[in-house]
């Protein structure tokens, strides 16, 4: 947690922004991937770990001194994923190799280079597809519990703080999102584990 | 602990999230049933699973677009903040009684900005003699002299003054020579001035006494 004079002189010097970016430069990377966790795709990440962050630095008057900064900021970016989700009914899906249409033609993605191995990124990334289309296949309340504590690492406690619901309830979606995931990625699941994926 | 209880609990056993009790009766029940050690084995595997998802690097653009908006977000905030003070301060001005709004410019002329502290000094001055003023008139409203004690005194020494032997100077009379004097302000009405026509004399007010103050001068020959 940041300490209470970071954050208050930030607060005296509410339209800095650079004080705040410099405040908020240890959770950008933290925020992104929750929000690429979430959406599952990285400019829609973008947008809502941007539109998160902004959203903070507006509201940082109200931000109370002596709480977790870390929960309130991923409060807010979990507040602002799911009101999108109300607005967006309609979710957009876009091909990864189609090419970009442009005012002087067409470029090609570039996609993202998770690893050096050929064989490694292609593993990496049939991995990676797998599980994020599980993660996107949850129920929204079940897949940000788990994306908080199995990717992020969040405990069960500052889950409850971020998404304001009881330890219990953090358990309890935690497990069935878990349950439903274990479903989607039995392929991907060690044999010694698969006996177990039956039930 | 039941097969159903232990696998509600299971993955906050894996997530060590149990209190003590909890966590060793779920340890207990692992050690004995198959069914849900196997449950706990798969969770585990579920849960390595997702940890072998690589944290994605910020996009470049990330930061240079941020700040971008961040100082759009930082210059409205400024001149929101800066027509809010400038509000406030209009009103402020508003309010004053001072200012030129206030009676279409009345006190912002330099002849007004001299006038006004004279006069306000004025005011203060007289005040003290204005309160003096006021008390005098409270006072002689709760203690009326023509009303109550001069008819009492009037009759009183008109009875007294008949009688030979009384004393005319406890009466309020000033003895001077041959006549006996007083001085008051109407004491006797128009009835005891005919009933003593022979005795009573009027005189004029006298020059030597202040200035708006009526005296009668009413002398008895002795």
């Amino acid at each position: 947690m940041l300490n209470t004079e970071a954050l208050a002189g930030v607060r005296y010097r509410e339209n800095d922004a650079q004080a705040f970016e410099e405040l908020v430069r240890r959770y950008d990377r933290k925020l992104y991937n929750v929000a690429l966790r979430l959406t599952g795709n990285p400019d829609e990440a973008k947008d809502l770990a941007q539109e998160a962050l902004l959203r903070a630095y507006r509201g940082f008057n109200r931000f109370q001194l002596g709480t977790s900064f870390e929960k309130w900021l991923f409060r807010i970016a979990s507040n602002l994923y799911i009101d999108k989700l109300r607005k967006q009914r309609n979710v957009r899906f876009e091909s990864l190799d189609e090419p970009v249409p442009t005012a002087t033609g067409q470029i090609e993605k570039a996609l993202p280079d998770w690893s050096t191995n050929p064989e490694d990124v292609a593993e990496q990334n049939e991995l990676a597809g797998e599980i994020q289309a599980a993660l996107q296949s949850l129920p929204i309340n079940y897949r940000m519990a788990v994306v908080l504590y199995d990717l992020e690492g969040f405990s069960y406690e500052e889950i409850s703080g971020i998404l304001r619901c009881s330890i219990g309830t953090v358990r309890s979606r935690i497990h069935r999102g878990r349950r439903l995931l274990r479903e989607r990625l039995t392929p991907y699941l060690k044999p010694a584990a698969t006996a177990g994926a039956r039930w | 602990m039941t097969c159903e209880k232990a696998m509600s609990l299971m993955s906050a056993y894996l997530d060590k999230e149990l209190g003590f009790d909890e966590f060793r009766q779920v340890e207990l029940h692992l050690a004995y049933c198959e069914t849900c050690s196997q449950e706990y084995e798969s969770l585990k595997a579920t849960k390595d699973v997702l940890g072998t998802l690589r944290a994605a690097e910020l996009p470049r653009e990330f930061w240079p677009e941020l700040r971008e908006r961040l100082g759009a977000c930082a210059a409205e905030q400024e001149k929101t903040c800066g027509a809010r003070r400038d509000g406030l301060a209009r009103r402020d001005r508003r309010r004053s009684i001072l200012h030129p709004s206030m009676g279409a410019g009345l006190f912002s002329s330099p002849i007004a900005k001299a006038v006004v502290p004279a006069f306000l000094v004025l005011l203060l001055a007289a005040l003290p003699a204005a309160w003096s003023a006021h008390r005098r008139a409270a006072e002689a409203e709760v203690c009326s002299w023509t009303d109550t004690i001069e008819p009492y005194f009037r009759d009183y020494i008109i009875s007294e003054y008949d009688r030979p032997l009384s004393d005319k100077t406890s009466l309020g009379f000033v003895v001077t020579g041959q006549a006996v004097t007083m001085y008051t302000s109407d004491l006797l009405g128009p009835s005891d001035k005919a009933a003593h026509a022979g005795s009573i004399r009027e005189a004029s007010p006298s020059p030597a006494k202040p200035p708006g103050t009526e005296y009668t001068l009413i002398s008895y020959p002795r």
